[in-house]
């Protein structure tokens, strides 16, 4: 019922309704802030993205081709516009994300034992690994995308995502 | 995924206190589950959502980026300076139009009426920066001065930035319609130290009189000397040889200074 929601109110955006654009706004901005929030811990940076993204919604609406689903299509901005302000200013200092907490060693056996496998091999990852798996398989970027995200060459995001393939192959097997 | 997100996950999301295996299921179940995202809605700071929302709406109420805007970011210019460049009188298409009308006709000239005509394009491309040196700032012209004066940005720098741009968008015009010069002689050159000496002493003495007054000053003596040199000597290129291109150096250095010690005089009001 949501998606249908939201595909009308991305034609009533197309169409140039305002109030529509404030009800995709009120849906979609909370997670995406706390997803963005998770990539990167500026949070004015994360604000700009935020509000550039919903103007690229407001002036390219008319452009969804209509397949999936509308908040991944926004996301999907969303983190590209991330990107691009990382691009454009280089964060000062190495970005401290979220992915840097540590759960605890008890936590990820329980997880392991709770979700199967696969979690407990996901948490058993160092963070650059974790980092890695996150922009790549999660978030879908391409390797170039995923260097600037997370401010490291894009040969060091293939090795590491050959590191973390290999580390959670051995894991599982 | 069929099934909803437990509550406590999505509250440890919200802190940043998920592990990453649960976050990631998190995150994989939320763009498609509208139920799960107003349960998270309310774990979000509602004041830093109102906050965006208000910038979004000046982002779609803010006139549309020109082309020329659209080009200094992606050049890599910051936005703000992007949008008070391009609204430099003199960048505008009708200002550019004009230069390259005024360019070609001197070009024309230069061809059918020899070393007069030559004459006509360097005493004429010296004062194409020079007026929109001119126009690039100040109360008479400027749509955006009142705007400027209110911006958290010295006058000086919005003066630096503009007199750059118009100096290097003519410059490259000019240099161009000096490359269809009858004969690629030192003509071609002769206007360059001209230019920049008018354009610098314009810029100095503004700091005395306002940059339309000085901009008439200055234009009105080069035009002066270059005519009585031609009257003196016979030749018409006299005011273009050693001893002119000296005082066209000296002039940029002496408006360069003045414009250094007395940067404060292009804020506000100072020079009605």
């Amino acid at each position: 019922m949501n998606a249908t929601d939201d595909r009308e109110l991305l034609a009533a955006v197309a169409a140039g309704d305002r109030r529509a654009l404030r009800a995709l706004y009120d849906r979609h901005a909370p997670w995406l802030t706390l997803r963005l929030q998770r990539r990167c811990a500026d949070p004015d940076r994360v604000d700009d993205a935020l509000q550039d993204t919903f103007l690229a919604v407001w002036r390219t609406a008319r452009r969804w081709d209509g397949s999936g689903e509308v908040g991944a299509w926004i996301w999907g901005i969303a983190i590209r516009r991330l990107i691009d302000s990382l691009r454009r200013h280089p964060a000062r200092g190495p970005l401290q994300t979220a992915l840097d907490i540590e759960p605890s060693a008890e936590e990820a056996v329980l997880a392991g034992v709770e979700y199967g496998d696969l979690a407990g091999a996901l948490n058993r990852l160092s963070p650059e690994l974790r980092a890695v798996v996150q922009a790549t398989i999660l978030d879908d970027l391409t390797t170039k995308e995923a260097a600037r995200l997370l401010g490291i060459p894009a040969g060091t995001v293939k090795t590491r995502m050959m590191r973390a393939k290999a580390q959670l192959r051995e894991e599982l097997a | 995924m069929s099934t909803h997100l437990e509550h406590d996950w999505l509250v440890r999301y919200a802190r940043g206190e998920l592990d990453q295996a649960r976050s990631f299921s998190v995150e994989a179940h939320l763009p498609a589950c509208g139920d799960c995202r107003a349960a998270v809605a309310e774990l979000v700071d509602t004041r830093r959502l109102s906050r965006g929302w208000d910038a979004i709406e000046d982002g779609i109420d803010a006139p549309p980026r020109t082309l020329i805007e659209r080009f200094l970011i992606r050049a890599g210019v910051s936005e703000p300076t992007a949008r008070l460049l391009a609204v430099t009188p003199a960048l505008r298409l009708s200002w550019l139009a004009a230069i390259i009308v005024v360019m070609t006709i001197a070009v024309v000239s230069a061809h059918a009426r020899g070393s007069l005509g030559v004459m006509a394009f360097l005493i004429v491309a010296p004062l194409l920066p020079l007026a929109g040196v001119a126009a690039a700032y100040g109360p008479l012209v400027d749509p955006a001065y009142e705007i400027s004066l209110a911006a958290p940005l010295g006058s000086f720098r919005l003066l630096v930035l503009r007199a750059l741009a118009v100096v290097t968008v003519t410059t490259l015009i000019a240099a161009a319609a000096a490359l269809a010069l009858p004969g690629l002689d030192w003509t071609v050159a002769a206007w360059l130290l001209p230019s920049l000496g008018l354009t610098l002493a314009a810029l100095g003495l503004a700091t005395s009189v306002g940059p339309v007054a000085s901009g008439a000053l200055v234009a009105a003596t080069w035009v002066f000397i270059v005519l009585g040199a031609w009257q003196a000597s016979g030749d018409p290129l006299s005011a273009f040889g050693d001893a002119g291109q000296l005082a066209c150096l000296g002039a940029a250095l002496a408006g360069l200074a003045a414009v250094l010690a007395r940067r404060d005089s292009f804020d506000i009001g100072s020079h009605e």
